[in-house]
């Protein structure tokens, strides 16, 4: 019998807290039209990851690839902004498609470069696994997750008013191409944690797919975000018990019950629509 | 002058390509100026300029006596500037009553809280548009004229000295529209300069005080009577336009009239 409130167990629940809280990044990526952004982010943090390993095992000193890998993920995301425009989301897909593309490269070249203890580091991001988290690693997340938090409350309105009508906005006097930018920083921030807790292989499946079924049920911007936040935390929790009673991969069921959530809500909205 | 908007060899370029070119214009605020022009004529760009959102190549600019290029944000709580309907992200989940707040609370600093008189102001605007009873409907459950009523609501909030619409008839009903022109005259009488980028002159013949046609260059500006030339109609309704001259207003048709 497990005991569930074992140190491990009580790290995994709060990193799914904290993956709660920064899944509504994946609810500002719907609204701003740019999905794929926190999940491209969290393959970008792969590339960190590689180089922060790499140079360590070139200069012979331990560089926390953490750091590396949100710094990292938070960049490709204001260059996915700055390449594709702010305003054409056309523009924007092709950059994040290519920000990606050097992001995976990097990463596939210089993990060929490190000996295979060094792999399995660069490859936790890959495939994450939240029953390895450590208190250090916690800490380090719940303080990215804050300083998220803490400018998406506080910018809430620009972001909202930034997604429904950009030019309006500008036209009102915002600043929107600051906004903007702040506001891909963090998506590509919260993408590069996820990649952390789950790995950035699920990070599709923890961010984009709650957000995506949040947003059936949701009528207004407000309501998404929390939404987005209470789906993925209870489906978190539910897939962490479901994994430990059936001994099965952490990071998965609970990617499989955020895809399944998503498919349950799409099928039941389509009937509803169509009754 | 600080009464009026005016542009000297205003000329607007992207990437290499003149989308405007030398226009010279001094447009009275208050008025009512009606902007006609071919698609891709540069109207849009025209409006945009006049907010700072476009950078001229050459040129300049002068908005009450305000310079948009330097002074952006001094030009943006002059001017209210509605965008063609299309360019909006209708499934951001957003009620009628945040998109006119919207209008308020960009003028705040930040966190742009707002107060029970900032809602009395909402409920307000959106009664003189005829939207009093959706406060709190959601924006993209509206139909196309609801959703244009709450955007003029949103602008005329922000009490600008001059509003800016591009293309706001479009995918309205004949009741909103009437509705529109209603209080755009009432806005005029309240010394509110307007400018409207429209296809179709006809719904604002009896209240237009001038004409810019536009098609990259200036074609002409001016009062109606003096603009709505059978040459100047050809350039952009092409050859079978005219006025009818027994009409008081300038009502402007094309193709053939049989009767």
């Amino acid at each position: 019998m497990v005991d569930l409130l074992a140190p491990f167990l009580i790290r995994a629940y709060v990193a799914v807290v904290l993956s709660g809280i920064a899944a509504s990044a994946g609810s500002v990526a719907v609204l701003r039209g740019v999905s794929y952004l926190p999940a491209e982010a969290s393959h970008a943090a792969l590339g960190g990851v590689s180089i922060a390993v790499f140079l360590g095992y070139v200069l012979g000193t331990g560089i926390d690839p953490f750091y590396f890998a949100v710094l990292f993920s938070a960049a490709s995301a204001v260059l996915v902004a700055y390449a594709g425009g702010r305003l054409d989301k056309e523009n924007l897909n092709a950059a994040l498609g290519g920000v990606m593309a050097v992001s995976l490269s990097v990463y596939a070249l210089l993990r060929g470069l490190v000996p295979a203890n060094l792999k399995v580091v660069i490859d936790g991001y890959l495939v994450g696994d939240i029953l390895l988290l450590t208190s250090k690693d916690l800490m380090q997340l719940g303080i990215t997750v804050a300083v998220a938090l803490f400018f998406e409350v506080l910018f809430y309105r620009e972001v909202m008013y930034i997604c429904f009508d950009s030019e309006g906005a500008e036209a009102m006097g915002i600043n929107v191409k600051f906004y903007d930018y702040m506001m891909f920083f963090l998506m590509g921030l919260s993408g590069g944690l996820m990649s952390k807790i789950f790995g950035s292989l699920l990070v599709f499946a923890l961010v984009l797919a709650p957000a995506a079924a949040a947003r059936m049920f949701s009528a207004h911007v407000r309501t998404y975000l929390l939404n987005t936040m209470i789906l993925t935390i209870l489906l978190g929790m539910l897939g962490l018990f479901l994994s430990i009673y059936l001994d099965l991969p952490s990071s998965g069921v609970i990617a499989g019950l955020t895809s399944a959530a998503y498919v349950v809500s799409l099928v039941y909205f389509k009937a509803m629509k169509k009754a | 002058m600080a009464d009026s908007i005016i542009t000297e060899d205003l000329t607007v370029a992207f990437d290499g390509k003149r989308v405007l070119e030398d226009i010279v214009v001094e447009i009275p605020v208050p008025s009512i100026t009606v902007i006609i022009g071919p698609n891709g004529a540069g109207k849009s760009v025209f409006l945009r300029s006049l907010i700072g959102s476009v950078k001229p190549s050459s040129g300049s600019i002068s908005v009450l006596g305000v310079d948009p290029v330097a002074h952006p944000d001094k030009v943006k709580r002059l001017v209210s500037y509605v965008a063609q309907k299309e360019k909006f992200s209708y499934p951001v989940p957003i009620g009628v009553n945040e998109v006119v707040m919207m209008g308020l609370l960009a003028e705040k600093s930040i966190p742009r809280v707002h107060t029970k008189n900032d809602d009395l102001k909402v409920k307000e605007a959106l009664k003189v548009v005829d939207m009093g009873d959706q406060y709190e409907r959601p924006f993209d459950k509206l139909s196309g004229g609801q959703q244009q009523r709450v955007l003029l609501a949103r602008s005329i909030i922000r009490q600008p000295r001059v509003l800016i619409l591009d293309e706001p008839f479009n995918a309205v009903d004949v009741a909103t529209q009437n509705l529109m022109i209603d209080y755009l005259q009432r806005l005029r009488e309240q010394q509110v300069g307007i400018m409207i980028v429209t296809h179709d002159t006809n719904p604002l013949a009896c209240l237009m005080e001038r004409i810019m046609i536009l098609n990259r260059r200036l074609i002409d500006f001016g009062p109606p009577k003096k603009v709505l030339r059978p040459e100047v109609l050809a350039q952009v309704y092409g050859n079978n336009a005219r006025v009818l001259d027994e009409e008081p207003c300038p009502i402007i048709v094309t193709g053939d009239i049989h009767g």
